[in-house]
């Protein structure tokens, strides 16, 4: 039985969650539909129900910007984009750099959020050639 | 006179009534009345069909009233004219559908994707192979498809043996109802669509229809573990497209595909597999064996005839010809659902999308795997394959190579 994040969960609890499904994400590969999920299932309820307690829950997302595994980080700089625009901005950014899942999302993720000006070129950052 | 205005619905997760758009014809999210296929527009099973329209309580004298309007509808779409199309989708009276004919709609969905026909015959109980379904194999019992033929537009019209089997229990149908939900998440991709018979599924491996429904997996709760949602899917998505395996080429489909998504593995893990489970590799049906293939230079997975612009998917998929077996013809650049004017113009589809310099040759397991990076959602709503579609055709172009890339169909 997985517990599912709910209002009795103080906000520790909840970013534990998240790391602990981004972790389990990361294992998910190229398999996307695995890693949407994750997503739908356990990060983007625990994600919302952070965001609903305002920008000091979501805060405490930072520190996991310098998480050893690179899912975590992505999740933390999408879901806590607002709260250190220049920092989660920069981690996306480097995880972009990589041609795996993560990177492909956090190059998405600042396509979402910063509109389709201002993300970096994939040819550059992927070794794209014709 | 209010009272009785209806009006179309916009596609998606939101839409409780009638669309019909450039992509076909839907009731609620998840049923399609019409589909576009790589061949043209086609109708639903009539069977699917009556049954929607009991569900939806279209009261109608004629049982295949819905059925002949779908056909109608198809006809429009075929001939280019969208707004006759939409014209006879604003007759069918359905305006807002409640949750409970939703979910009916859903389940009518499912067991229609994955090959269920309520109108074909089963063999007796308590004869040899009782239960199961008449089509498929030799032919023998002759499926009622009440008339349909490759040429009558009916999604159902398959060449006998190519037919996906149906759920085998009620129990079967239950496991595919989540399968589903993610299934039409990548629904408007080509790769679904071009779920037409004679799809390079000509193998040795492929068996009569009773035999296709993927062996049980020994049980899969919410909470085991997280690739089993990839893994399901895939065997909608092959039953789907037509391919029917045996069950140990299921069960070395899951197996591989499990592989192939894990990090960092690398082709020498396939093979090993082979070589532990005693598969001879020239045995194996072309959509495993193309699952091996090595990346290659773009230039070797696409056409060798002249480059070329069409303004259509069919005169192009006319030019390019069938791809070969284990292989699909995939977009670069999605064709589905643009709405920048660079794409959406004439010139735009031509030179862009339509095009030859657009198409590559995709193994279809990896095929598979693009489309599942096509439906992550950066952001829990938009998916990627709707993000990609704000950017100008070359940075989509590009990070559609970045795709390929990472599935391992180029290098």
């Amino acid at each position: 039985m997985i517990e599912k994040p709910g209002s009795a969960w103080n906000d520790d609890r909840l970013i534990d969650y998240i790391r602990k499904w981004a972790i389990e994400r990361s294992k998910c590969g190229r398999d996307g539909y695995a890693a949407n999920r994750i997503d739908e299932r356990y990060i983007f309820p625990a994600a919302n129900a952070l965001k609903r307690r305002g920008s000091s829950s979501v805060s405490k997302l930072l520190p996991l910007l310098h998480h050893s595994n690179a899912d975590v980080r992505l999740a933390a700089a999408s879901i806590a984009y607002e709260a250190d625009k220049p920092e989660c901005r920069k981690v996306l950014e480097e995880l972009a750099k990589t041609l795996n899942m993560a990177g492909i999302m956090a190059l998405m993720t600042l396509s979402v959020k910063e509109g389709p000006d201002a993300v970096p070129n994939p040819r550059a950052l992927w070794g794209i050639k014709e | 006179m209010f009272e009785t205005m209806r009006r179309l619905h916009p596609r998606g997760a939101a839409n409780r009534g009638v669309c019909v758009d450039g992509d076909g014809a839907m009731l609620g999210p998840d049923w399609a009345l019409v589909e576009r296929a790589a061949a043209g527009y086609r109708v639903a099973q009539r069977g699917a069909s009556r049954d929607v329209q009991k569900a939806l309580l279209i009261d109608r004298d004629a049982p295949d009233w819905l059925f002949e309007q779908g056909q109608r509808i198809a006809d429009a779409l075929n001939r280019g004219e969208v707004a006759l199309a939409q014209i006879y989708g604003l007759r069918i009276p359905a305006r807002e559908i409640d949750g409970g004919q939703l979910k009916r709609l859903a389940s009518i969905a499912t067991l229609t994707k994955s090959g269920f026909d309520p109108d074909e015959p089963r063999i007796p109980a308590g004869q040899p192979r009782g239960g199961e379904w008449t089509t498929g194999g030799n032919g023998s019992g002759g499926s009622d498809n009440s008339g349909a033929s490759p040429d009558s537009g009916d999604i159902s019209a398959r060449p006998s043996g190519e037919r996906a089997a149906p759920p085998a229990t009620a129990s079967r149908s239950e496991e595919f109802a989540p399968v589903r939900a993610q299934f039409f998440d990548h629904q408007s991709n080509d790769g679904a669509n071009n779920a037409a018979p004679g799809r390079g599924n000509s193998d040795a491996n492929i068996v009569p229809a009773s035999y296709t429904v993927a062996p049980s997996r020994g049980g899969r709760d919410a909470s085991s573990s997280a690739d089993e949602s990839g893994v399901a899917g895939l065997e909608a998505y092959l039953i789907e497209a037509g391919y029917n395996l045996t069950p140990e080429m299921w069960k070395a489909v899951r197996a591989l595909y499990r592989l192939y998504v894990t990090p960092g593995s690398t082709l020498s893990s396939l093979w090993s597999y082979l070589a532990e489970n005693g598969l001879n590799f020239d045995e194996l049906p072309s959509i495993i064996r193309s699952l091996f293939d090595a990346p290659k230079p773009l230039a070797e997975l696409q056409t060798n005839k002249p480059p070329a612009g069409f303004y259509s998917e069919a005169e192009l998929k006319r030019y390019l010809g069938d791809p070969p077996p284990g292989y699909e013809w995939h977009h670069i650049i999605e064709q589905n659902g643009q709405f920048r004017p660079d794409l959406t113009s004439p010139e735009g589809i031509r030179t862009w999308i339509q095009n030859t310099a657009n198409m590559v040759m995709v193994p279809v397991i990896k095929h598979y795997c693009i489309n599942g990076i096509m439906s992550r959602k950066p952001n829990g709503t938009l998916t990627v394959r709707t993000a990609l579609k704000f950017h100008e055709p070359a940075f989509q172009r590009d990070v559609g190579f970045g795709f390929l890339k990472f599935c391992g169909v180029i290098r």
